[in-house]
């Protein structure tokens, strides 16, 4: 398991210096159109003001060393400060919202996947069933319908109307830990619903056909319990492609943060970035990418362990 | 002569087939239709037949794996034909199986440690540690197999060790029966026989009976002390293993002694020119819609009027069995002898 570990770590060098590159040129490619140093004198911008500031900001240098100067500084850390206020570092503007997305979506995967597993194993011990064709038609429901707009109608009784949780903002956890699960329970929901869809269907099917298996079948004629048949023969084989699904899916829910941040007014790594976008504020960009990115790839180990967990083929595999 | 362990008594094993909400009824599939066979303790029953013939359906209405429609089954002379719940456990424990191919039948994510040791805990309550580790340790021995396979994954290891660690799972709880369903079909001839000798042994080692399941008539007569030949979900030919080899007295016996390749290139050359007497490319009737006649008559050389419209009735053969073919009772009446001689004549004949 060490070294299998240790191959995906040493896979994730290049990727993490691709990363790197993109962040850098789409920020780059944003600063062709509109100047940064346009942006820092602010409007009504003197050349001579434009002038100090690219020389100051090494503007003026080559694109290779200008990347090589950023991604040294980031790699300590440093990733400069904003371009719309220059006393903020990017590094705690991040550091300020990065907590806010990834509760977000870590508590919607927890969701997610536990309400898909527990939907996709009812599903598969009896397939055609009433409980399965229920099931699945509530799962095909909330493939089609996007799931922050139920989460909307979800927020309405929840918080609205009853008021449990809270409708809109977000509360850290380091105020109050029952109004931090309160803020971010409706925003998870949201986003943990295609999550719950997939998750059901993917297990379904390959639960299915594991619990048809031949060596369930041996595992049944030796007598072993229902309960373990499911559990530890079936289940654990089931899992193998689910949770590369389960990958995917947490990948795409880091993208889709944003627009639950949008809907549930929270200020998190989405919300930065539009601004940052729209505000052509390309240093605050280049990092938020950057972090960004690297979650990813943090997902990406995760899922890989679990994979190699549940697979001793791969696990093992040298 | 010793009781026997296993009786089935005109066994009949029908799949209904289920209609649904938009869909058109499927039709049943009679899969065993009447079968009768005994095996006592210590010896072997070799079941053979081709694919789709409804050997795994026996071996799986014995193993309460799917709902006799009709018959008896008998273990050690008590009914176990629908086993109720409360007594599955006691039931699984005195039958086991060995499955269909090595590579499907274990489950890829457990150490051979957790395949042999879980029957071992769910039958004697013996949990995991150094007792469980040391009735595996003995049962892998018994199959052959080296205490340094307690740590492998079935992909670690060969076909031939996988079958071996099958049988060891299967012994684990102790068994009367050991139900060897194609256990050696998938496995190369050198290795088919030492999973053979395998059996051979824990069979002498503990007298546990075993009903061995096959396509190769060559194989399954090795291993067997009677054989019963199946055709469409009828036995249409049982008795000793040799008798029926010798002296096999229906069509489809001598058929499948046919298919057999020999070394010897003029008994070789004699078995190709046999072969050809047989419609082998015929499709065998479909199991949904079975001819009222015997059911090979669409293939067999020698098929006669009255085997399109009655079903021949078992007979005495000659080896000291039975066999259902009208050859036996009607047109040249050969009375229980082999049909070899007849086959060859009206071979030549043509
Ligand atoms: N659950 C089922 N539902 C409907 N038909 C079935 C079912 N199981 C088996 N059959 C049918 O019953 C017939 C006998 O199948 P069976 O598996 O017993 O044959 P077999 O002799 O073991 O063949 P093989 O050598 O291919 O293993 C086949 O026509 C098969 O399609
Ligand atoms: S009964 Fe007739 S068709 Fe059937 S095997 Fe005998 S001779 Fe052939
Ligand atoms: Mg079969």
């Amino acid at each position: 398991m060490a070294r299998y570990i240790g191959i995906r770590l040493l896979a994730m060098i290049p990727l993490l210096f691709a990363i790197a590159v993109i962040s850098f040129a789409i920020a780059v490619a944003m600063e062709a159109r509109g100047s940064i140093a346009g942006s820092v004198c602010g409007e009504g911008a003197t050349i001579e003001c434009i002038a100090q500031v690219e020389r100051q900001l090494g503007l003026d240098d080559p694109m290779p060393i200008r990347f090589v100067r950023w991604l040294a500084s980031a790699a300590t850390g440093d990733l400069g400060t904003s371009l719309t206020n220059q006393s903020v570092s990017v590094s705690s503007l991040i550091a300020d919202r990065i907590g806010a997305t990834l509760s977000i979506v870590a508590y919607s995967l927890v969701i997610g996947v536990a309400a898909g597993m527990a939907m996709g194993i009812v599903s598969a011990v009896r397939p055609g069933g009433v409980a399965d064709r229920a099931l699945s038609v509530a799962s095909a429901a909330l493939i089609a319908a996007p799931g922050f707009v139920l989460a909307m109608l979800l927020s309405w009784w929840l918080a609205v109307e009853w008021g449990w949780l809270s409708p809109a903002g977000y509360t850290r956890p380091s105020e109050s830990i029952t109004g931090w699960i309160r803020s971010i329970t409706l925003p998870a929901i949201g986003l943990a619903l295609p999550t719950v869809a997939l998750v059901q269907r993917q297990l379904r099917s390959s639960m299915t056909n594991a619990l048809q298996s031949r060596y369930v079948l041996a595992a049944r004629a030796r007598g072993i319990r229902r309960t373990s048949l499911i559990g530890e023969h079936a289940l654990p084989n089931a899992m193998i492609p689910t949770v590369t699904a389960i990958g995917f899916r947490a990948a795409a829910a880091l993208g889709l943060t944003f627009t639950v941040e949008v809907v549930f007014n929270i200020n998190g790594m989405g919300t930065l970035l539009t601004n940052a976008i729209q505000t052509r504020n390309v240093t605050v960009l280049q990092g938020s990418m950057l972090v960004v990115g690297i979650v990813v790839l943090v997902v990406n180990l995760l899922v890989d362990i679990s994979y190699g967990l549940l697979n001793p083929k791969v696990r093992l595999e040298r | 002569m010793t009781a026997p362990f296993l009786e089935v008594e005109n066994l009949h094993v029908h799949f209904a087939g289920r209609s649904r909400l938009f869909r058109s009824a499927m039709p049943t599939v009679k899969a065993v239709n009447g079968i009768s066979f005994a095996i006592e303790p210590h010896r072997t029953f070799g079941l053979v037949g081709e694919s789709g013939s409804g050997k795994s359906t026996v071996a799986r209405a014995i193993l309460q794996l799917t709902d006799v429609t009709a018959g008896t089954i008998r273990l050690d002379g008590a009914d176990v034909t629908r086993v109720p719940r409360e007594a599955e456990l006691a039931f699984r424990k005195r039958v086991q199986a060995v499955l269909q191919d090595p590579y499907s039948s274990l489950n890829q994510v457990h150490q051979v440690r957790t395949i042999v040791g879980d029957g071992i805990t769910r039958h004697f309550g013996i949990k995991p540690g150094p007792e469980r580790e040391q009735r595996i340790l003995a049962l892998l021995d018994e199959v052959g197999l080296a205490g340094e396979f307690l740590d492998r994954y079935p992909y670690e290891m060969s076909g031939g060790q996988r079958q071996r660690v099958s049988i060891a799972r299967a012994l684990a709880v102790a068994p009367g029966l050991i139900i060897a369903d194609e256990a050696t079909s998938a496995l190369d001839v050198s290795i088919q026989s030492q999973v053979i000798n395998v059996l051979r042994r824990v069979q002498a080692d503990t007298g546990v009976a075993f009903l061995f399941i096959g396509h190769d008539l060559d194989v399954v007569r090795h291993v067997s002390d009677d054989v019963g030949v199946m055709y469409l979900g009828y036995l249409v030919e049982q008795g000793g293993a040799d008798g029926v080899y010798d002296l096999p007295a229906h069509p489809y016996t001598e058929m499948l002694i046919a298919s057999v390749p020999v070394p010897d290139p003029a008994a070789q050359a004699e078995r190709r020119a046999l072969r050809q007497t047989f419609k082998k490319d015929t499709e065998p009737p479909s199991p949904s819609d079975l001819p009222v006649g015997c059911p090979f008559a669409n293939r067999c050389p020698v098929a006669m009027d009255i085997c399109t419209e009655l079903m021949p009735e078992a007979t005495a053969a000659r080896h000291g069995g039975h066999v259902r073919c009208h050859l036996h009772t009607s047109g040249p009446v050969l009375a229980g002898e082999s049909v070899v001689p007849y086959i060859r004549s009206a071979s030549t004949a043509r």
